[in-house]
């Protein structure tokens, strides 16, 4: 049996405010990379994309708690 | 368990998403290729000599039918050339093609930017992708008709002025007022996907109707010039030859023929879709196509049992068509021989820990991309039949796969952050802190989705990366989830005309690549104001009169 996933909503320092800070750095840096460094739209996509996994899977899904 | 999130982010990106597009724009191309797209033009060119007039027909009718079915820049790109074309100084007619394009674009491209928002929300809202793809496109339908009814006179007060468009009024309500009411009536009782077609063509046909009997009385031709139609190309390599009216008349048959391949396309959609009318939900199959297309679909009464492979309450996760309904690999685990989620939502987001399914959709003949796609075909015949060789088809599917390769992978890289952020809870983190902006919310989320369409350039990506936020955000703060996420996309619109990607297009389709800055100094302001009104309509339907809102 694998294990349920329960959500938890404040993984950076126990803070909902650096939390959201945290999850906004996907769309902020898809949107720096699109409009003010004009990188090429599917570029920005990936690096964004790539930021999400990183953050889900080491900060939101962490094994450490 | 974050692997799955972001492959099944890809998955939905390329199915139903980008299967639409790609058949949309196909078609698109093929009457381009065919010639059918030129002759419409030229009609409309020769309608009328007053540039208000041209104004309305070109740039909101027109453009609003291009949104419809191409979407993605293209109307934008097509209006200011055919506005620049017909003589309209270039850096005004974009700027007035970008600020037309606001009304359609929720509805764009077959209704993607709802109905991508409807197929993520459904699994955070408890509901399935259907009833969820239904209550959107109702609520947007009952926020932009507003704004469509004053864009007409908006574009032409900025044209001529006040008192110049006073002259035309008759044009101007009979353009704006058939459209906003084609765009409540369809967006509410058919579907999204051919709302703005519908709308579109209803509108060009009531001012045409109208010009038989009416004409303004004074005809305003100011600035007119013996245009040189230039050949420009728009950034994505599509070549966008601008045609003046004075080539030879067509004759009504070719235009009939030039017109009906759209009505081919509109037709095919509705008849695919006949079950999703008001009223017509119990009609049985065969009759009912829908129901016949989605046979096998999980709460499907009319036609449980698929036509191949096992049904749904035997093997929840065998392959069947031509629905194929299955959980994400990774994301489930089978309990008592049903499959369980693995990720779990939990308080304060839903009122106690629950199941959040991530399960994947391949509806082979029901999906809008098919329809399209057959309809193109079923277009072709009587193209075919006027001595179209059929090497056309294989040259427009080339074109389409070039112009289209790199959007598609933006589009399942995009798809890709939003399913990983709502599942991993990044996005429910984010809501939370916005939840605490209280009652002003409503207002500030029109501004949200106003941003996501500037910087993205798009109200699909919008309305992916903001949409589970502001429906998150809502219910947090007690404010009703389709409203806030409708809201998302219907302020949208209203940040295209200023996102850098839109303003190339536009500089582009009139020949003035490097002047984008002086578009933006004469659309920005716009923006600003329709956003603000936006959003003061969002906080009136939160508060005042939230009867407006379409129960889920």
């Amino acid at each position: 049996m694998a294990e349920l996933f329960h959500q938890v909503y404040n993984p950076v320092a126990g803070s909902v405010f650096l939390s959201a800070l945290t999850a906004s750095i996907p769309p902020l840096l898809l949107a720096v990379l699109l409009a003010v460094l004009r990188v090429a739209p599917w570029r920005s996509a990936l690096a964004a994309a790539a930021t999400a996994f990183v953050l889900a899977w080491l900060v939101w899904a962490c094994r450490c708690r | 368990m974050t692997i799955a999130a972001a492959t099944h982010g890809m998955a939905f990106g390329l199915w139903p998403i980008s299967w639409i597009v790609v058949s949309a724009v196909f078609f698109y191309n093929l009457t381009v290729e065919s010639g059918d797209f030129d002759v419409i033009r030229r009609s409309l060119a020769r309608l009328t000599g007053d540039r208000r007039i041209q104004l309305l027909l070109v740039a909101f009718c027109f453009g609003a039918l291009i949104e419809g079915i191409a979407g993605f820049g293209a109307p934008v790109a097509i209006s200011a050339s055919m506005l620049a074309g017909l003589g309209f100084e270039p850096i005004m007619a974009a700027a007035l093609a970008l600020i037309a394009n606001t009304a359609p674009v929720a509805f764009g491209s077959l209704g993607i930017p709802v109905t991508t928002l409807g197929g993520l929300l459904a699994p955070m809202l408890g509901h399935d992708a259907q009833t969820t793809t239904r209550a959107l496109p109702a609520m947007v339908g009952r926020q932009l008709p507003i704004f469509s009814l004053i864009i007409p006179a908006y574009l032409v007060v900025l044209y001529a002025g006040w008192k110049r468009m006073i002259e035309v009024w008759p044009a101007v309500l009979v353009a704006g007022g058939t459209f906003a009411i084609g765009q409540f009536t369809v967006s509410n009782f058919v579907g999204p996907e051919l709302t703005d077609a519908l709308s579109a063509l209803v509108s060009l046909t009531a001012v045409a109707w109208l010009l038989r009997v009416w004409q303004p009385a004074e005809e305003y031709t100011e600035g007119a010039r013996v245009a040189v139609p230039p050949t420009v190309m728009a950034p994505d390599g599509h070549r966008l030859v601008v045609a003046t009216a004075v080539t030879a008349p067509d004759t009504p048959k070719r235009v009939f023929r030039a017109y009906a391949s759209y009505g081919i396309l509109i037709l095919t959609v509705l008849i695919g879709q006949i079950g999703n009318f008001a009223g017509l939900s119990t009609l049985q199959p065969p009759a009912n196509v829908t129901a016949l297309l989605k046979c096998g679909q999980i709460g499907n009464r009319l036609c449980p049992e698929p036509w191949v492979g096992a049904n749904a309450s035997v093997d929840p996760q065998g392959f069947r068509f031509p629905v194929w309904e299955f959980n994400w690999p990774g994301a489930y685990q089978m309990s008592g021989g049903r499959p369980a989620a693995l990720v779990q939502r939990e308080a304060p987001v839903v009122a106690s820990s629950s199941p959040y399914p991530l399960t994947y959709r391949l509806d082979f003949l029901a999906a809008a991309g098919t329809l399209v796609l057959l309809a193109s075909l079923l277009a072709f015949i009587p193209m075919a039949a006027a001595g179209v060789p059929a090497s056309a088809l294989g040259t427009t599917l080339k074109k389409t796969a070039r112009q289209l390769r790199l959007p598609v992978v933006t589009i399942a890289f995009i798809l890709s952050i939003a399913t990983v952020m709502n599942y991993s809870g990044m996005t429910s983190s984010m809501a939370l802190a916005l939840a605490k902006t209280g009652v002003a919310f409503p207002f500030f989320a029109a501004w949200l989705g106003m941003i996501g369409v500037f910087l993205t350039g798009s109200d699909t990506s919008s309305n992916t990366l903001f949409g589970p936020l502001q429906a998150t955000t809502a219910k947090l703060s007690g404010l009703d989830p389709v409203l806030m996420a409708a809201t998302n996309s219907s302020a949208g619109v209203m940040g295209k005309m200023i996102s850098p990607q839109n303003l190339s297009v536009g500089a582009a389709g009139v020949g003035a690549v490097g002047r984008e800055g002086e578009i933006l100094a004469k659309v920005i302001v716009h923006s600003l104001i329709l956003t603000t009104a936006m959003g003061l309509l969002a906080l009136l339907q939160a508060y005042v009169v939230p009867w407006m809102v379409p129960a889920l």
